[in-house]
């Protein structure tokens, strides 16, 4: 397999990352580079390390061998609080399940992180209630998390991912667990909201209809990153793939 | 790109390449793995391979002993093999039912020892490419291609779910098509 | 199915092994704890019920001696501070009453000693403590007779004819044999009641809070066990088997611990002397209630906690948010005080009201069944005044599910209202300090001896050849003149309660040299010019260590110019230097100047104390209280803080998931770690508040209606906030025992595994 070009002046990159779990090896040299602005996808079965592989780009795993680079400067040797601090400035997360906290209202939810980095709380609630409107519950802020839909969670941690402004925005599995119709709801108004923000996303999935929403699709396998399996498609490549896409479609 | 349907010359080329063969051991094995219980016509048998050679990419050889006219051997040329990797290798238009084409291609790849993982990588590309196309058509077109698209889309996710499945497989199909 | 029970909880991998261990840890304190309360209080209704043979009261001794019965004289002596009581016997006839402890009578010339004075009379010079006693040693006390190991008690021979002449002597033709009506007997067996209650309830709490442990992980397995087709009853069977064998082998660790201790535990004293080692046992009813009530009792604890649960094949899906609690809950608690002040209501001096008893019972039950609605109330105005994130997160989670929060804190509240209780019940001594005038004189002797001048001015001479005593005289104005007054007699271990009053002077009825004054400085000083003058030295013989060191000489005292020598020699004052010359002393004036008045049969005077010794029985009074107070408070900030630990490191199990993910997205550690601190600290203050508020209002009330008349109204000294704040601080920072467990379990590389 060969070694995807690495770009120069890319936002967020990993280089040769090698990571264990004990005796597991779950990343054998694994690269990638994401540029500012796109949405990569990293699709790959289940133990393919595609989920280390976001953890280590996030900063939540230190690797064992192996650099990562965020916007310029090395992200691995920063310490636990500057990568927390890190994790709540710059990055959002989106998971597949259980990321709200249950005896906080949406709201609460929404406005935790910016609470959290001390911003005051009139601010924050009203951040959070603008992108509850954004995210189609403008109705719901009150309501506990126990109260909500599976969708309606979910729409609440994009929100809650979205409105700290991040410059990245990390996502693992995050229509694992609805149906289609719901799961297609999330991912247009995380990806559509994304760019307008101008933020970077990184979807890990196994789903191909997810990853057919990113600008980019690598596949992972066997702690490696394969070649990209496709570039185009999206927004980016669209003077690419014009007239001859749209007249296949309709057939 | 090729064509998504089954190829009968491409297939028999394939199967020419293993080892030079007469008519009925081409039909024979055509019927016994490609055919889904239909069985392949001798007309058609000779005629395809007679398209063939005409088109230089098998040479008949010498006639040997007996009745008829398909106790002829054929065996490839170097063109024929050039088609074949040609057709190994390039995608096939990513359109939904495509499973006997894929199929056809994986066993064929298998048998002749060549990379099966690897067409199956350029495929699995190639329907992702896709897949993205018909995603961005739905966030701007009309009600009535996004239907359109969801349906294609549903059925390409399909194709790949079994791409995912058979790579996983590979070994194992090796061995069953090994020991004919 | 008991087998699979016990099969499960031996057998269901380290971490439910962990937690077996852990509640067995918990119970074996609370066991240890709760044996050691019954085992004082065996000891101490073992002393209470002990005949007491000096409450013997005779008759006044006829002219002519009867042919039977006994002449009896008891009272009481000191050394270093320690009481020697003392009887003086003379068998009348041959079948004289045997007092407790000896075979047979002692002869004339003849004495019984308890063991530790027969050892201290052998250690001890003569002239010190031995010539007090005429006679020599024929044997010694058995335990009948005795409270503890460390009594001083003496039974001497005497002829009739001798023992008649002495002051306070009564004929007595049977010994007493009912227990001593000491006033403070029903007051101790309420602290006793509170003290074991002290450790009861909250090691209840502990056990059900240890039952409930990691609930969820419990709660996965049961559905596990219903899914292949469990019933619940087969469920309820399993819980059993588990708490059992958990509290089990904690209660036969706490025995264990128990039995080891139990040596020290007799040498500590509580009340009073040193218990002997033989009463202090929990008995084998207390043995047998903790190994079998303890298992039962968690049993049952895992039952009820079950009982809210429907444990379904699928489990627990969604928590739907639990209803809030109500305004009824304090219903109980209302009930309970009301109950306990009707139950004082018909309180008598013998024996507490008996709806007092389960009035208290109830009020505890109510302290806790209120909490959380308190919680509830704290959480919400707590939410609106506090600002942060690690504020939101607290209040919204104890506004959410305020009986969670509470339990973690129950015991600590149980230990807040029973350390208020028992600290208000002591009654405190004010005063206690010494003022300087005490201190100046905590080594001077006060004797009253009456004597002719001759015989004064022998025994000055004597007095004036003992090493390191300096005498004082103080003479009688009036010649003769017999003090006035009655001595009351002194019991062993007597309560505050009873005044001593010592023969008075009438005003100005003694006379004092100017230079005697000039040695007792603190006393007064005469007018310059005077040799001596008269003075009311009344106050001296107080038992009030402020009244006694009053200045009874100024400039004002009338001046006396006769002759000192020809006076009678009322009272002597002794410095002595040290504790050899004190006793010396007291030895040379009971052999040379025995008391010659008493206040009639059956009281006979005391010996002489220094104002040091004066004050410090008032001071042992309180002492032997205030440990009372500290043993039971610890006892319950130690269960309370094992409960606090064990419900907090339990919670976060339950919590994992969701604050490893809000790491992940970037909280600190650090606010984490104040929430789970203000999840306690929050219904901890609220509930705080409240407990001891209650359980100063009624201690109070029982004090008014059990304590002696006239002992001072209790406050709550500084003690009992110094105790309160570093018991409560002390059991709330074991929780950050609990942190670092926090930080690692939440470590976001542990999301690998979601």
């Amino acid at each position: 397999m060969s070694t995807p070009v690495v770009l120069r002046g890319c936002l967020l990159e990993a280089r040769d990352i090698v990571k264990s779990f004990g005796q597991t090896p779950a990343l054998r040299g694994a690269s990638i580079a994401v540029g500012q602005g796109e949405i990569l996808a990293i699709m790959g079965p289940s133990g393919s390390g595609k989920s280390t592989l976001l953890h280590c780009l996030a900063g939540i795993f230190q690797p064992d061998r192996g650099e990562v680079w965020f916007d310029g400067h090395r992200l691995d040797t920063l310490g636990e609080a500057e990568r927390t601090r890190l994790r709540r400035t710059a990055f959002g997360f989106v998971f597949q399940f259980g990321q709200l906290v249950p005896e906080l209202t949406a709201a609460d939810n929404v406005a935790l992180p910016l609470l959290l980095n001390r911003t005051s709380r009139k601010l924050a609630y009203k951040t959070a209630g603008t992108w509850l409107d954004r995210l189609g519950l403008g109705d719901k802020g009150g309501r506990r998390t126990g109260e909500l839909s599976g969708g309606e969670a979910q729409r609440v941690a994009v929100a809650r991912a979205l409105a700290l402004a991040p410059t990245v925005v990390f996502t693992d599995e995050p229509t694992g667990s609805l149906d289609s119709l719901t799961g297609e709801k999330v991912m247009d108004l995380l990806t559509g909201l994304a760019r307008q923000q101008g933020a970077t996303v990184v979807v890990v999935t196994h789903d191909a209809r997810v990853a057919s929403y990113a600008d980019r699709v690598v596949m992972v396998r066997d702690g490696r990153v394969s070649a990209d399996l496709g570039t185009g498609g999206g927004p980016r490549s669209a003077a690419a793939a014009s007239g001859p896409a749209s007249a296949r479609a309709v057939r | 790109m090729y064509s998504q349907l089954v190829s009968v010359p491409l297939t028999l080329l394939g199967l020419l390449e293993r080892e030079p063969s007469h008519g009925y051991d081409l039909k024979r094995d055509y019927d016994a793995f490609f055919g889904r219980g239909k069985q392949l016509p001798f007309g058609q048998v000779y005629a395809t391979l007679g398209r063939l050679a005409r088109d230089g990419k098998i040479v008949p050889g010498a006639v040997e002993p007996g009745d008829g006219p398909d106790r002829r051997r054929y065996a490839i040329t170097e063109a024929g093999r050039d088609e074949v990797d040609t057709w190994l290798a390039e995608a096939v238009e990513p359109e939904p039912h495509l499973q006997t084409v894929l199929f056809a291609k994986v066993t064929l790849a298998l048998m002749l020892g060549k990379p099966a993982e690897a067409y199956l990588d350029t495929q699995r590309a190639a329907h992702i490419r896709r897949m993205q196309e018909l995603t961005e058509i739905k966030r701007t077109g009309p009600l009535v291609d996004v239907l359109l698209a969801d349906h294609a889309l549903f059925h390409l996710e399909a194709d790949l779910r079994w791409i995912d499945l058979t790579s996983a497989r590979l070994a194992e199909l090796a061995e069953a098509v090994g020991t004919r | 199915m008991i087998r699979l029970g016990l099969q499960l909880t031996l057998h269901s991998g380290r971490e439910a092994f962990v937690r077996l261990l852990v509640t067995a840890a918990a119970v074996a304190v609370g066991v240890a704890l709760l044996l050691g309360v019954l085992a004082e209080f065996h000891a101490f209704q073992a002393n209470a019920s002990q005949p007491c043979w000096s409450c013997t009261q005779g008759a006044s001794v006829p002219s002519a001696l009867p042919a039977h019965g006994e002449l009896w004289n008891d009272s009481v002596d000191f050394y270093q501070g320690q009481t020697i009581t003392r009887l003086d016997v003379a068998a009348l006839g041959s079948r004289a009453p045997v007092p407790p402890g000896i075979a047979r009578l002692p002869a004339p010339g003849e004495y019984y000693a308890s063991p530790a004075l027969a050892a201290l009379l052998r250690s001890v010079p003569a002239g010190e403590l031995g010539d007090r006693f005429p006679g020599h040693l024929a044997g010694t006390i058995g335990q009948p007779a005795l409270n503890g190991i460390n009594d001083l008690v003496i039974y001497i021979g005497y002829t009739p004819a001798a023992l008649k002449a002495v002051p306070g002597t009564s004929w007595v033709t049977s010994i007493a044999t009912a227990p001593p009506a000491e006033v403070f007997t029903s007051f101790f067996r309420y602290a006793f009641l509170v003290g074991i209650l002290a450790v009861l309830f909250p090691m209840l709490v502990l056990i059900s809070t240890a039952t409930r442990l990691a609930a969820d992980r419990r709660e996965e397995r049961f559905a596990a066990l219903r899914l292949v087709g469990g019933t619940p009853a087969d469920i309820r069977v399993i819980a059993s088997v588990e708490a059992m064998v958990s509290a089990f082998l904690g209660a036969v660790l706490g025995t264990v611990i128990f039995v080891l201790v139990r040596p020290a535990l007799a040498g500590a004293a509580l009340i009073g002397t040193p218990y002997f080692e033989s009463d202090l046992t929990p008995t084998v009813w207390g043995y047998l209630a903790m190994l079998i009530g303890v298992p039962v009792a968690a049993a049952v604890a895992a039952l009820i906690s079950l009982r809210r649960v429907q444990i379904s094949p699928l489990g627990v899906s969604r928590r739907a948010t639990p209803k809030p609690p109500t305004f009824w809950r304090l219903a109980p608690l209302v009930l309970g005080v009301a109950l306990f002040v009707f139950g004082l209501s018909r309180t008598s001096r013998d024996s507490i009201g008996a709806p007092a008893y389960p009035g208290l019972l109830i009020t505890m039950v109510g302290l806790v069944i209120a909490g959380p609605w308190l919680t509830a109330q704290a959480a919400r105005l707590f939410g609106r005044v506090a600002r942060g994130s690690s504020a939101l997160l607290a209040s919204r989670r104890l506004a959410d599910n305020p009986r969670a929060a509470f339990r973690s804190v129950t015991g600590l509240i149980l230990a807040v209202f029973l350390g208020t209780m028992v600290g208000t019940l002591i009654p405190a001594v004010n005063a206690t300090e010494a003022s300087p005038s005490a201190a100046a004189l905590s080594n001077v002797l006060l004797d009253q001896v009456g004597l002719s001048p001759q015989a004064g001015a022998q025994l000055l001479s004597g007095l004036g050849r003992i090493n390191g005593a300096t005498a004082y005289p103080l003479y009688s104005l009036y010649p003769q003149a017999p003090p006035t007054g009655s001595q009351v007699k002194a019991k062993p271990g007597s309560g505050p309660g009873d005044g001593r009053r010592r023969a008075r002077g009438s005003a100005g009825s003694t006379v004092v040299s100017c230079s005697v004054m000039r040695g007792l400085a603190v006393l007064g000083q005469c007018a310059p010019g005077l040799a001596a003058v008269q003075a009311d030295t009344s106050n001296l013989f107080s038992d009030n260590p402020s009244d006694n060191t009053k200045p009874f000489v100024s400039a004002s005292n009338t001046a006396y110019t006769g002759d000192l020598a020809k006076l009678p020699l009322q009272a002597v004052l002794v410095r002595v230097n040290d504790p050899a010359a004190l006793e010396r002393v007291r030895t040379f004036l009971a052999v040379n100047a025995p008391p010659q008045e008493s206040g009639g049969p059956g009281q006979s005077p005391t010996p002489p104390r220094t104002f040091g010794e004066t004050l410090q029985i008032r001071l042992d009074r309180a002492a032997t209280l205030e440990k009372l107070v500290y043993a039971a408070v610890a006892l319950t900030l130690i269960v309370a803080g094992c409960s606090l630990t064990v419900a907090v490191g339990g919670g976060l199990v339950d919590r994992k998931r969701p604050f490893t993910l809000l790491r992940v997205s970037g909280t600190q550690v650090g606010v984490l770690s104040t929430v789970v601190l203000l999840e306690a600290a929050v219904p901890l203050a609220a509930a705080t508040l409240i407990a001891a508020g209650i359980a100063y209002g009624t201690s109070m009330l029982a004090f008014i209606r059990l304590a002696p008349a006239g002992t001072a109204i209790p406050q709550l000294g500084h003690d009992y906030y110094t105790l309160m704040a570093i018991g409560l601080v002390a059991a709330f920072a074991v929780i950050t025992v609990t942190l670092p467990l926090l930080n690692r379990m939440t470590a976001p590389n542990t999301i690998r595994f979601e």
